[in-house]
């Protein structure tokens, strides 16, 4: 009987060896790991990294070339902005001249055909 | 122990075997025993500073494993006692020893899913962790006569169904 328990207990320590997970478990753990450790980082230490990361010695050359850029762009725009305010201004005036005038000559045929009916023909 | 992302690797690569075999014989799915083995291990990431070694470790895990693998359990509705007879009518015409090892084995861990949730974890921890009794207690915070109470009725029962099944199999 004792034997028999036996063979059945190293039976089921065979049944029960430890398997390995799929490899899926580890790769997803890895990652969970960097995802955690980043998250638990002090406020601090993750706003030196992102100012660390801004004032790289490799990057003196790239600002200066971002900043003639930026004031570059900030000077074409201003003379674009300007260019276009003088165009809509001009644009305004044009229209009050033509106004003016279509208004000045029906003003002129009014007066001569009133005139006309009176019996005074003015020279063209 | 504070935790960085190489040491927390290094921990589950030794310690990923044993959470997982334990998460799957308690649960019986291997789906339920990734997520469960995953869930331990971030447990521990973000509880490592409490642990002050690796013995202590092992043994968190264990813990945790467990207690996670059986609240997993609580939550499923799969009867693992049906599981088994389905299993015994596909395995009827294997015939070679080596099959038929490999089939007794396959039935035991069959077997183990049908046993009662606190006979099946006493079991796990004896015969896969190679845990005394007294280690189990501690453990899963139990009385000692309880472990010891489950871990004979777990083998009873495991070894009736074992020769009624096998008598099926054989005949």
């Amino acid at each position: 009987m004792n034997e028999e328990s036996n063979d059945f207990e190293r039976a089921l320590t065979r049944a029960l060896r430890p398997v390995d997970p799929p490899e899926r478990v580890a790769r997803f753990l890895a990652l969970a790991a960097e995802v955690e450790a980043e998250r638990h980082l002090p406020r601090r230490e993750r706003n030196h990294r992102w100012a660390f990361a801004l004032s790289r010695p490799a990057l003196p050359h790239l600002r200066i070339w971002a900043t003639g850029a930026i004031a570059a762009l900030v000077a074409l725009s201003v003379f674009a902005g300007e260019n276009v305010h003088r165009r809509h201004q001009q644009d305004i005036a044009d229209r009050q001249f033509d106004t003016a005038v279509r208004v000045t000559d029906q003003a002129l045929d009014h007066t001569r055909a009133q005139l006309l009916r009176s019996g005074i023909r003015l020279p063209e | 122990m504070a935790l960085d992302a190489t040491e927390f690797r290094r921990l589950v690569e030794t310690h990923q075997r044993m959470v997982y075999s334990l998460a799957l014989r308690v649960t019986g799915e291997t789906g339920v025993a990734e997520e469960v083995a995953q869930d331990a291990f971030l447990a521990l990431f973000r509880s490592a500073d409490k642990l002050e070694s690796e013995d202590h470790i092992r043994f968190w895990l264990r813990r945790v494993t467990v207690h996670r693998a059986t609240d997993a359990l609580r939550r499923r509705s799969h009867q693992p006692e049906a599981a088994a007879e389905e299993w015994m009518e596909e395995q009827h015409g294997e015939e070679n020893a080596e099959a038929l090892n490999a089939a007794v084995i396959a039935l035991l861990e069959e077997l183990l899913r049908a046993l009662p949730e606190a006979m099946r974890v006493a079991v796990v921890l004896r015969y896969q962790e190679e845990m005394s009794p007294p280690e189990i207690a501690a453990l899963l915070g139990q009385p000692l006569a309880t472990v010891k109470s489950n871990l004979q009725r777990g083998l009873q029962l495991l070894r009736r169904k074992a020769a009624i099944t096998m008598k099926e199999y054989v005949r």
